[in-house]
């Protein structure tokens, strides 16, 4: 009797199964969750003049905005205007202490790197800045004294943090553009900004 | 209406871009006392001239400024380019290049449309006229600036601010269209004292000077570096296309004395 158990024992199947008692976990955040498409950010931060300009115009408040597309996750096109205003640092002119507004607007394409809630951006692009007035003109810095506009063209990068709401997120970029019609000089923006992607 | 609201939104926006927005007009540097390079004695006092440039009134600006000198009831025509529009402020910069320190003075006259009131032409018209020296009144400016001393080697700057302009063009159009005592609104701030403003309508629509004499004097040796701005509320500076302002405005004479 004792020799019949231990053969239907050892004569039994011989399989092992595995039992699943979880889902594996998914990633979090998973940026595809996140909303995509259609996106507004607004900013704040500081315009400063770089080269000749530079040492006549002080860095200036800059407030702004852009509204943008986003093609693919990690390709967008998008507007921006950034407004600032500075005081001139003319060292014993007439000029100095006066006020000029800047007034930036460009189109630019923006390449997108994310990793969860992280986001690693680089854009590029052109447009017109124009100036309230002719103050740089005043120590020969336009080359078309009578045009307060100049075209600009230039990039820059930053990176985005997601707030896990899936419309908001936060970032800090920093910009640079080519002033082709202002003598030598160019414009570098940072600022902060919240984005609402609809 | 939510296009509506956006292009509300947008027209706002851009005519904020225009709040004040100066333009800059820059002045001849003048050097006064000291040396010139070969040896002689230079004048103690400079002045330049500087015209700001307005576009000239279309026929439609001509007859709406003859309709609404109608409609004021004035005698006189309702200027071009009026006070209210224009603000203009003077910035300069006086370096003293002597060894010891000197005091400066600047001085403001200048012309409307009406009326070119230079102090050097009246002085020199009164030295024609009055042989004798002791008859000779003083001619004030229409705006002077309080002497200011100037350390050796050293800059000053100053400014001629919008408010001084506003009460010389009144004092300019009250000695020039309205026959007023030259010295008694001269001297005189019109909101403290209006003497000298009685035949000044109280309606009257003061213009704006396009004319800047700036002069400065001084007991050393300086030099001095302006610009002039202005701000333009009506879109009366000129733009290369359109026609320019030419206005020929009446010198100021005074009576002699006792004449």
């Amino acid at each position: 009797m004792g020799v019949l158990a231990a053969l239907a024992v050892m004569g039994g199947p011989s399989r092992v199964c595995a039992q699943i008692t979880d889902e594996p976990a998914p990633p979090f955040p998973d940026p595809a969750k996140f909303s995509h498409g259609l996106y507004a950010e607004g900013e704040v931060g500081a315009v400063s003049f770089l080269g000749r300009a530079g040492d006549k115009m002080s860095t200036g408040v800059a407030v702004g905005a852009r509204l943008g597309y986003e093609v693919f996750r990690w390709f967008a096109i998008q507007l921006h205007a950034l407004g600032s205003t500075h005081q001139g640092s003319f060292e014993n002119m007439p000029e100095a202490g006066q006020l000029m507004q800047l007034y930036q607007m460009t189109a630019e394409g923006k390449l997108t790197l994310t990793y969860r809630r992280v986001s690693v951006f680089g854009a590029g692009g052109g447009g017109i800045v124009r100036m309230s007035s002719n103050l740089l003109a005043t120590v020969g810095l336009l080359k078309d004294p009578t045009s307060l506009n100049s075209v600009a063209f230039g990039g820059g990068g930053g990176i985005d943090w997601h707030t896990l709401n899936r419309h908001f997120s936060l970032g800090a970029q920093i910009g640079f553009l080519l002033l082709a019609d202002v003598r030598e000089s160019g414009l570098l923006s940072t600022t902060l900004y919240l984005r609402y992607t609809f | 209406m939510r296009r509506i609201d956006l292009l509300a939104c947008l027209a706002i926006a851009a005519a904020g871009c225009d709040i004040n927005t100066p333009t800059y007009f820059q002045g001849m540097p003048l050097e006064v006392g000291g040396k010139t390079p070969d040896g002689m004695d230079r004048p103690s006092s400079a002045t330049d001239t500087l015209e700001v440039k307005f576009r000239a009134p279309s026929a439609s600006d001509t007859a709406a400024l003859m309709a609404e000198q109608q409609r004021l009831g004035l005698q006189q025509p309702v200027p071009w380019l009026k006070r209210s529009d224009l603000a203009i402020e003077v910035a300069f910069t006086l370096r003293n290049l002597d060894d010891k320190p000197g005091i400066a003075l600047v001085m403001v006259n200048g012309a409307n449309e009406f009326t070119n009131y230079d102090v050097a032409a009246i002085v020199s018209y009164f030295n024609m006229n009055l042989a004798n020296a002791q008859d000779r009144p003083v001619v004030l400016p229409l705006i002077q600036a309080v002497p200011v001393m100037v350390p050796a080697h050293q800059t000053y700057q100053g400014v001629v601010r919008e408010d001084d302009f506003t009460e010389a063009e009144l004092d300019l159009d009250a000695i020039g269209r309205y026959g007023a005592n030259a010295a008694s609104v001269l001297i005189n701030r019109s909101e403290v004292n209006p003497i000298g403003l009685e035949m000044v309508p109280k309606n009257e629509v003061v213009p704006a000077m396009f004319r800047i004499l700036f002069t400065v004097s001084a007991d050393t040796h300086m030099t001095c570096d302006y610009v002039v701005r202005v701000r333009d509320g009506a879109d009366r500076l000129w733009d290369s296309p359109s026609p320019q302002f030419m206005p020929a405005p009446m010198d100021y004479m005074p009576a002699l004395p006792g004449m």
